[in-house]
């Protein structure tokens, strides 16, 4: 089987005068990718241009060496996409949304049934599945979106920000079940919370005000932060003047004083010791002015 | 010395004529003797066999146009049993309302008639860009039957549904009230239809909103048809008008509906795009 294989050639997008994506230049084959930025960093804005809801100002996206645009409903036909506010018609129930969905699809009826019942007992809402989904709670509407995202089979799967307004509980379900479907397709998840690629990304790419900073396997990015993050014990009223001085991660309370987490090309002071990079470092490393969530 | 001059290029002149014919004939023997093996039948016939495959089939305009009919009434019978009953009810109790106002109340049969005949349209585009008002045509928009081929079944069907409902009107009064004159009849429900159609989906493409649309077209309609009811000298100006021009006016309606919903059909979902892309600024 051919490794399938989705090419970013030069893409930029612009409102107005303003850029929201950069001369973007990347290459996707089978496997999960997290796309890592903070907001408003054009993460949002390539999912969208890959789904053919934007236009790009410039630049192409080729699958397989085809461009997206001449492809057009062959391309659609081959892609599933949550995207990051599921809005569901609320009079309908999660079956009769799921089947609306997979007749615009072009599912067949009859594969349609089967394909809509598999995908239900998936994401475990077989039990819900005659009730509207206008009562159903955030996680589960998420639920019917990534149902309805994986009703055509996609060969690139899309997920923007999927667990946002989740509950840790929730959030810990969605990422398995996105590791469970990853297996033979292309599944792009775009999020500004790193937990959600913990452990499930191939790649991280990191986007940063519509610029492409980095793309590389986590243990790659990890590995350039070594000796970059460290651990340092101070008192409490010292506490103040670090967060000033260097970009402090988590800071735990301990019997002896404050145990500071801190990003820093050098080492902030003699007593400083160095310890193992996590996704987090690494967010902080490159959106140190962001909420890490 | 122009004279040695021109000898020399008369010179150099058949030096390459000479060397061109020698060329020529090098040329002549090299292909006389390449040897082209020619391939068999079997060879050429899986060649053309493979490359079939990648050569574009040209359809018939008769046929591509049958095809795209064919999809638009499979769109159009999927989105009729998504269409709300909220929609279907509420406009044919409209309907109903007015024939027991014709009936019971001793209505004008052509003026009610006229005033009912546009308003399925007008409520229906709250169904046709329910998508865009609910925050649904971002995902729609990625699906394989494109945004643009939903929005137009969705038209096609509650179109259809007005015109059923003005049709059925009119074969209950020609029915059962033997003074109405039927022609009369459609052209008092066909001039409004098309107008306030072709009027409506102007607004939408200038609001994109369903609701403020439908509000603003109903708004101005009601206020039209008032002004129309409420003195004698209308209703009689109105009654006098001569065939042709609704004639006229229904024709230009009708050429309008067809270029803004088929051939300018992508405009509504485009619209929809810009209006989506505003938003994401």
């Amino acid at each position: 089987m051919d490794t399938l294989h989705l090419v970013v050639e030069h893409l930029s997008k612009k409102f107005g005068d303003n850029t929201v994506l950069d001369d973007i230049n990347i290459e996707f084959t089978e496997g999960v990718y997290g796309i890592l930025g903070a907001n408003g960093s054009g993460k949002s804005t390539l999912m969208r241009i890959l789904v053919t809801v934007l236009k790009p100002t410039s630049g192409k996206v080729i699958l397989d060496g085809e461009n997206i645009k001449k492809l057009d409903e062959e391309y659609r036909n081959l892609i599933g996409y949550l995207p990051q506010e599921i809005a569901l018609y609320k009079s309908f129930t999660a079956e009769r949304f799921l089947m609306y969905i997979a007749s615009l699809k072009g599912l067949n009826k009859n594969e349609a049934k089967n394909k809509v019942s598999e995908l239900l007992e998936l994401v475990g809402l077989t039990e819900y599945r005659k009730k509207k989904v206008g009562t159903f709670s955030g996680g589960m509407k998420q639920r019917v979106g990534i149902a309805q995202a994986l009703l055509n089979d996609p060969k690139v799967l899309i997920v923007d920000e999927p667990t946002a307004g989740l509950d840790p509980k929730e959030r810990i379900r969605f990422r398995n079940l996105l590791s469970a479907i990853s297996s033979n397709r292309i599944v792009l998840l775009s999020t500004h919370i790193v937990s959600d690629i913990d452990f499930i990304a191939k790649e991280i790419v990191i986007l940063k005000q519509g610029k492409l900073i980095k793309k590389d396997a986590p243990d790659n990015l990890l590995g350039q932060l070594n000796e970059k993050v460290w651990t340092v014990l101070i008192s409490e009223g010292e506490l103040q003047q670090y967060q000033n001085k260097f970009k402090v991660g988590n800071i735990i309370r301990r019997e002896n004083g404050i145990e500071l987490r801190i990003i820093s090309d050098t080492k902030p002071i003699e007593t400083a010791q160095a310890t193992i990079p996590n996704l987090e470092d690494l967010y902080l490393y490159y959106f140190d002015k962001e909420t890490i969530l | 010395m122009e004279e040695s001059e021109q000898s020399s290029n008369l010179e150099n002149s058949i030096l390459q004529d000479a060397e061109i014919e020698l060329l020529d004939f090098e040329m002549k023997q090299i292909f006389d003797n390449y040897h082209v093996e020619y391939p068999s039948d079997d060879e050429i016939k899986a060649t053309i066999k493979v490359i079939r495959n990648s050569i574009p089939v040209n359809e018939k305009k008769t046929d591509v146009i049958c095809k795209k009919s064919f999809s638009l009434l499979k769109n159009s019978l999927r989105e009729f049993n998504h269409i709300s009953s909220v929609f279907w009810i509420s406009n044919i109790s409209f309907f109903i309302f007015g024939l027991i106002m014709i009936f019971l109340g001793r209505f004008n049969p052509y003026l009610t008639v006229m005033f009912l005949s546009p308003i399925p349209f007008v409520l229906g585009l709250i169904e046709v860009f329910k998508s865009r008002d609910r925050g649904i045509a971002e995902l729609e928009m990625t699906l394989k039957h494109s945004y643009q081929q939903i929005v137009l079944s969705r038209m096609v069907v509650v179109g259809c549904y007005n015109l059923v409902l003005n049709v059925s009107i009119t074969v209950i009064l020609s029915l059962f009230m033997k003074e109405v004159w039927i022609w009369k009849l459609i052209f008092y429900w066909s001039t409004p239809f098309t107008v306030v159609s072709v009027m409506t989906l102007i607004i939408e493409s200038r609001i994109r909103n369903s609701y403020t649309t439908a509000s603003v077209s109903i708004g101005i309609w009601l206020t039209f048809t008032s002004c129309l009811i409420l003195f004698e000298q209308t209703i009689e100006w109105f009654e006098n008008i001569d065939v042709v021009y609704f004639i006229i006016l229904n024709f230009l309606a009708i050429t309008i509906l067809i270029n803004l919903v088929i051939r300018k059909g992508g405009h509504f979902a485009f619209s929809s795009r810009t209006f989506i892309e505003k938003v994401w600024r």
